[in-house]
């Protein structure tokens, strides 16, 4: 690793214009700035492109492409980053401002460590949402745990810092299913034996807005995701034994 | 003689190949159930009676009552049409036999392996931007 890490920072994008300046605000006002900014507009129908150029901001590159989904847009933003170390935030979330530091902070201790994460808060963006009339329907915005305001562990993307070769390594984000497509990345990094890092500081806010979608509304994606689990732990555990009869 | 039914619509599964994946949004747990547990779970999706599911399963009652207890254990399943559910649970269970040991996932009894080694990503991961508003849902369009 260079003794300087250049950090790349990938924002998938789409139709994200109320939201997109605010993410990108959070990345630009980090005590430790990032070295590049890859968004990755997937085909957004709104003025989120106009909104980005609007921060003019000389570390921020656009790359457009047609909709593919979110796990599309990290990757094609994955293969246009020059980084060392591998950042990620949605267009609708927030860093704190300490975050790259902290994490690269967490990385000159821990050299041997190839993913670092953070804890998190998520908000409930009142601007956004009708609160009152959205109770009286199955799609109210609801925080994935029920506890606005308090702290949980951030096992997503939004506070990952991987280094290159850990990103290398693992492979891109799979573009077969809309939901848990990190899940199922991060399965994969642990097959491959990759260490973890969960920082006890809070890194990131996630708002929970009018177009947050509660997962029941299209599970079986996370279905094939956790049969893929599945049926990669029992090829590993077919190998590992394997290894043990041969010896 | 008591029925059950999937707890839905926080439990959802499907069937891979014979081999049903059952994740439960409340816990973060998943689950794999064995060609015999899938057999039951298809039955039990119709909300049927014990002996009826034993009877689609190719295996006897008290197997099934097994396994459906194990089930309830999980909070995979509740009783239908029980207003006191937890009571009659209970008073069933310190009135009849211990269940048995659970059978090996590649028996031909009902069985099931259970996965907790993702449930701090399937805690935090329901909410997520996809919607006609965010990620739209274009590849699940084109597969129908």
């Amino acid at each position: 690793m260079h003794p300087v890490p250049r950090v790349s920072v990938v924002v998938p994008m789409y139709n994200r214009e109320r939201y997109v300046q605010a993410a990108l605000a959070s990345v630009l006002a980090q005590t430790r700035a990032a070295d590049e900014i890859i968004v990755v507009d997937d085909g957004s129908v709104d003025q989120s492109c106009a909104r980005v150029k609007a921060l003019a901001s000389p570390i921020i590159r656009i790359i457009r492409q047609e909709n593919g989904g979110i796990g599309s847009a990290r990757n094609t933003g994955i293969a246009h980053c020059t980084g060392d170390v591998v950042t990620f935030v949605d267009s609708d979330d927030l860093w704190e401002p300490r975050k790259l530091e902290q994490q690269l902070a967490a990385q000159a201790r821990h050299p041997q460590v190839d993913l670092f994460f953070g804890h998190l808060v998520e908000f409930v963006d009142r601007a956004s949402v009708d609160v009152e009339a959205a109770r009286a329907t199955k799609h109210e915005p609801r925080p994935a745990r029920g506890t606005t305001g308090a702290a949980v562990e951030g096992w997503l993307a939004l506070t990952m810092m991987a280094s290159r070769a850990s990103l290398d390594r693992v492979g891109l984000f799979s573009t077969e299913t809309n939901l848990g497509e990190f899940i199922d990345w991060f399965h994969r990094a642990r097959t491959l034996g990759l260490r973890s890092h969960l920082l006890p500081q809070v890194l990131a806010r996630r708002r929970i807005h009018d177009s947050n979608t509660v997962s029941t509304e299209n599970p079986a994606d996370y279905l094939r995701v956790l049969r893929r689990a599945i049926v990669r732990r029992r090829e590993a555990e077919q190998k590992a034994s394997r290894g043990r009869v041969s010896r | 003689m008591s029925t059950y039914e999937i707890n839905t619509p926080t439990v959802i599964s499907e069937v891979f190949a014979g081999e049903t994946v059952v994740l439960d949004f409340d816990t973060g747990r998943y689950y794999s159930f064995n060609p015999s547990a899938t057999k039951v779970w298809d039955a039990l999706d119709g909300g049927t009676r014990v002996d009826a599911l034993a009877c689609a399963a190719g295996v006897d009652t008290e197997t099934v009552r097994d396994f459906l207890s194990r089930l309830h254990g999980e909070g995979l399943v509740r009783r239908k049409d029980d207003e006191c559910a937890e009571t009659r649970v209970a008073a069933e269970q310190a009135g009849t036999r211990a269940p048995s040991p659970p059978p090996a996932f590649d028996s031909p009894l009902p069985a099931f392996e259970r996965f907790d080694d993702l449930e701090n990503l399937l805690l935090l991961d329901p909410i997520h931007d996809v919607s006609a508003e965010g990620w739209p849902k274009t590849r699940e369009v084109a597969k129908d």
